[in-house]
């Protein structure tokens, strides 16, 4: 199951970084073979879980929980995954449909931009604020004067 | 005298905190094989065999030196040697070479490396020789009894010496004398052996003893084979051309002595330096040295792991060098994953090559520790504390 997260985030990586693109082209064989109903030969969610249990072995409660119910936390992680993906696409399509990802609503939204004539720090300019030539921004405010 | 901690000084990859335990795999090099090695290619990087050169000559007096050093180390003073890429290779010039007709019977172990099985296999598909194995007893060794049935008739035993699986040492001078006393001729797989134990063919009275570098402290890609003289001539060569012919026409040639009409191509000379300086190395060191060294970590890890129930030997036991086993619920590639990321401990896992063995044991593998001269008491104490963090998890 780890797999299909796997082939995301290395797919993204394999974009930037070329060290990526095997592990991606594995995580595509096992995705793959999974969705075919075939064992995963690459052995990559083995090297995940093993990877990831190593990195937690000084905490022995966790490292085991982690180990033993790896499949278990794949599936909740893949599920995760999804979820938020499926949450990102409506977001970007309310963002395009309304301008705001909550949608008619309204709301505090991460991917809108400031609004005009609101100032973020102390070091505005007239620009933030949407002052015309000649006006002064006041920072503390965000208006014009 | 053998000192382990001096020992460990000559390889600088031991500097990096690691412990390694696969050098059933690949030995580490030691700095006297990597200077050998680049004295070839800054001092003297010609051909040898060939040109009448300074650079050239020094080639082939190293090489011949390199071989003098390597038949010395297998007390080969009648027979010759001939280098090879590799065990496997060794062996499938044998098989290649030594004319197998249909119906001729090849003997092997039940637990032969796939360089000792596919060969056969091939010839058995080609050819129609008929391969016979002797079964192992119910505490995997050696079953010299169904031997002595299957020997019969058969033109050639290909055994291995020490196996990769669990380093158990097969009774090889009985094995060669039964051979022997049917007329058939042996082939000894040493690639296990060669680097852990004293190696005398001449005693053992081996038709061919087929060892690789990689595995002896040695540069990889550079193997021999052993054979008696009187059989190496009977011989055809397996790959032919350059440095194999003393004079060709367009429609004949004429083959150079051995061993160089079985050495074709322009060889590993690199390789060969340095394989020579790495038997040098061991001969310093003293084989009886190394197998009592290995012996004693041996023991060492098997007592202090024999309380664990959760661990489950693989193969023979009362082996030296390697520890095979498996975890109770744990793949093997995860245990030796695990180690590595945690501890920095290098184990091999899975089928060691004898995927054989494990199908007939109905087993997907096993994790393996396998010991060599330069792995002290302190390596075999992180490994089995890491093993101890690692049981915690099953």
């Amino acid at each position: 199951m780890i797999c299909v997260v796997a082939l995301v985030v290395f797919a993204v990586l394999a974009i930037f970084s070329a060290s990526y693109r095997p592990l991606a082209k594995e995580a595509f064989d096992c995705t793959f073979r999974k969705l075919t109903f075939r064992k995963c030969k690459t052995n990559l969610d083995e090297r995940i879980r093993a990877k990831l249990t190593g990195k937690l072995i000084k905490l022995p409660k966790v490292a085991r929980f982690t180990y033993k119910h790896f499949q278990v936390l794949s599936v909740i992680f893949t599920i995760l995954f999804f979820v938020s993906l499926i949450y990102t696409g409506y977001g970007v399509y309310n963002i395009v449909r309304y301008g705001n990802c909550n949608g008619d609503d309204g709301g505090f939204c991460i991917f809108e931009p400031l609004s005009v004539g609101e100032c973020e720090t102390q070091d505005c300019t007239n620009v933030d604020c949407g002052c015309d030539a000649g006006e002064k921004c006041d920072c503390e405010t965000g208006t014009c004067k | 005298m053998f000192n382990v901690e001096k020992i460990r000084k000559d390889f600088e990859v031991l500097n990096k905190n690691i412990v390694y335990l696969d050098s059933a795999c690949m030995s580490l090099k030691p700095k006297q094989v990597v200077d050998k090695i680049t004295e070839y290619y800054k001092e003297y990087p010609g051909c040898g065999g060939r040109s009448h050169h300074k650079i050239s000559k020094q080639v082939t007096l190293e090489v011949e030196n390199s071989r003098k050093i390597i038949k010395k180390f297998l007390n080969a003073k009648k027979g010759d040697l001939i280098f090879t890429k590799n065990t496997t290779e060794s062996i499938n010039l044998v098989a290649n070479s030594l004319g197998f007709n249909k119906g001729d019977i090849v003997v092997s172990s039940d637990r032969e490396h796939n360089s000792n099985l596919l060969p056969w296999q091939m010839l058995e598909e080609r050819k129609g020789i008929k391969r016979k194995i002797v079964d192992g007893k119910q505490d995997f060794s050696f079953d010299l009894e169904d031997y002595k049935e299957k020997i019969k008739g058969a033109k050639l035993v290909s055994v291995v010496h020490v196996s990769n699986l669990d380093g158990y040492t097969l009774p090889i001078k009985e094995i060669i004398k039964i051979a022997h006393e049917n007329d058939a001729l042996v082939m000894i797989d040493g690639a296990q052996s060669a680097p852990h134990k004293e190696i005398d063919v001449k005693k053992l009275d081996a038709d061919f003893f087929a060892f690789s570098g990689h595995k002896m402290l040695g540069p990889t890609a550079i193997g021999g084979l052993y054979g008696k003289q009187e059989l190496l001539e009977k011989l055809d060569p397996f790959i032919v051309g350059g440095e194999t012919v003393n004079e060709t026409t367009y429609d004949s040639h004429e083959f150079d002595k051995i061993p160089h009409k079985f050495e074709a191509g322009l060889q590993h000379y690199a390789g060969i330096v340095g394989f020579g300086a790495a038997t040098n190395y061991l001969m310093k060191a003293g084989l009886k040295n190394i197998e009592k060294h290995e012996m004693q970590l041996q023991k060492f890890i098997v007592e202090e792991l024999n309380d664990s129930f959760k661990i489950k030997r693989i193969g023979f036991e009362g082996n030296t060098g390697i520890f095979n086993f498996n975890i109770e619920n744990m793949s093997p590639h995860n245990v030796a994953m695990i180690l590595d990321e945690t501890d920095n401990i290098m184990i091999r896992s899975g089928a060691h090559c004898v995927h054989s063995w494990f199908n007939k044991h109905n087993l997907q593998g096993s994790a393996r520790a396998s010991l060599y001269l330069y792995n002290n008491k302190e390596d075999c104490e992180r490994f089995i504390k890491g093993l101890r963090k690692v049981l915690k998890l099953g």
